[in-house]
């Protein structure tokens, strides 16, 4: 081998090892083929985490402002503000307290048609407005009343013949279910194509109207202590 | 052969040592540039080993090549068509081709030492 091709040769090994080397230095991860799915798949676990670091950064920001309220030289007005809002909330939940809101009504009275209204398929059952007060808490609604008789947390529904006992209250027919909530949430939510509401008004050919309203009145629990 | 594998032992000792690295977002084409310089240098010894070594050719070859390579990595990162196989498998395969030449030509040189040694005895025990 001429010698200058052979310095040449050398010089040229000497830069490829110093190449060589920096990519063993660099430890890079095996690039296997990147297919469609495996990017999809990449990209809808990289949406998880995002959701995921959003709905953390809402805690933490819930936790910061806690924490502010629980340090030192705490604000004793804001502090009072927040536990009456505790015990508002408290008093929502625990049906302690009347409520005024937007919201839905739903009136459902038996079958007026003689040939159904006189069987058991045309009248208002105890499961029916079960079912409906059920859809109500699934789409959200924040209280619910039935003939002004507040919906608890333990309220029971039984048949009564014709009539229904609600809390140990007996109602007849109409009966006005009153929710408070989202209204357009709840309103879509019960007068959907296939939701039980419509069942009853297209099958049993109940008397059933659903209607958006703004300052429903709720009265709270009857034995509630104030 | 020799030359060029200590030139590739010293260089991997120097740029361990070396402070810079490249960003990884680049490893590709560095793959891609490796390949290109290692079927150079294979491809130079076996021409070399030929008696045909033009250094011309040779520069020429490794700068095209690996401006191709580079090119093509590009594009198909672009595209988002793994474009760079065409080239791993090229120069992969021009590797093994060279490897096998070089290889065929000193097992002949081997052969003609080893023959004129033995000649060399016999005329010696003669």
């Amino acid at each position: 081998m001429n010698r200058k091709i052979r310095i040449f040769f050398l010089i040229f090994s000497i830069a490829l090892g110093i190449m060589i080397s920096l990519v063993l230095k660099n430890k890079v991860e095996l690039m296997g083929p990147y297919t469609y799915e495996k990017i999809r798949n990449y990209k809808e676990e990289l949406e998880i985490v995002e959701n995921q670091i959003k709905t953390n950064d809402v805690i933490i920001k819930g936790i910061e402002k806690e924490i502010e309220l629980h340090t030192d030289d705490v604000d004793i007005s804001s502090l009072r503000e927040k536990l009456r809002k505790e015990i508002f909330d408290l008093k929502v939940i625990s049906a302690n307290s009347d409520l005024i809101g937007n919201g839905i009504k739903i009136t459902i009275s038996d079958s007026r048609d003689r040939d159904i209204g006189s069987t058991k398929y045309g009248i208002v059952h105890d499961l029916d407005i079960l079912v409906i007060i059920n859809d109500l808490i699934t789409f959200g609604a924040d209280a619910i009343s039935i003939n002004d008789v507040r919906i608890l947390p333990d309220s029971k529904i039984d048949c009564q013949g014709p009539t229904i006992r609600i809390n140990d209250v007996v109602k007849s027919t109409p009966f006005v279910i009153k929710a408070i909530g989202d209204e357009e949430k709840l309103f879509t939510g019960v007068s959907d194509k296939d939701s039980y509401v419509n069942l009853l008004k297209t099958v049993y050919e109940m008397e059933v109207s659903v209607e958006k309203k703004k300052d429903i009145y709720i009265p709270g629990r009857i034995d509630r202590r104030v | 052969m020799v030359i060029v594998l200590i030139g590739i032992l010293v260089g991997i000792l120097i740029g361990l040592f070396l402070p810079y690295t490249y960003n990884t977002v680049y490893s590709l084409y560095v793959s891609v540039v490796i390949l290109a310089s290692l079927d150079s240098i294979l491809g130079g010894i076996n021409s070399e080993l030929q008696k045909k070594f033009d250094i011309k050719i040779f520069l020429s070859g490794l700068i095209g090549n690996t401006i191709i390579a580079v090119l093509l990595t590009f594009f198909g990162d672009r595209v988002g068509v793994p474009i760079y196989y065409a080239t791993i498998v090229v120069f992969g395969t021009r590797i093994f081709n060279n490897f096998a030449e070089i290889r065929r030509i000193l097992l002949k040189i081997l052969e003609k030492k080893k023959n004129i040694w033995y000649n060399i005895n016999k005329c010696m025990e003669e």
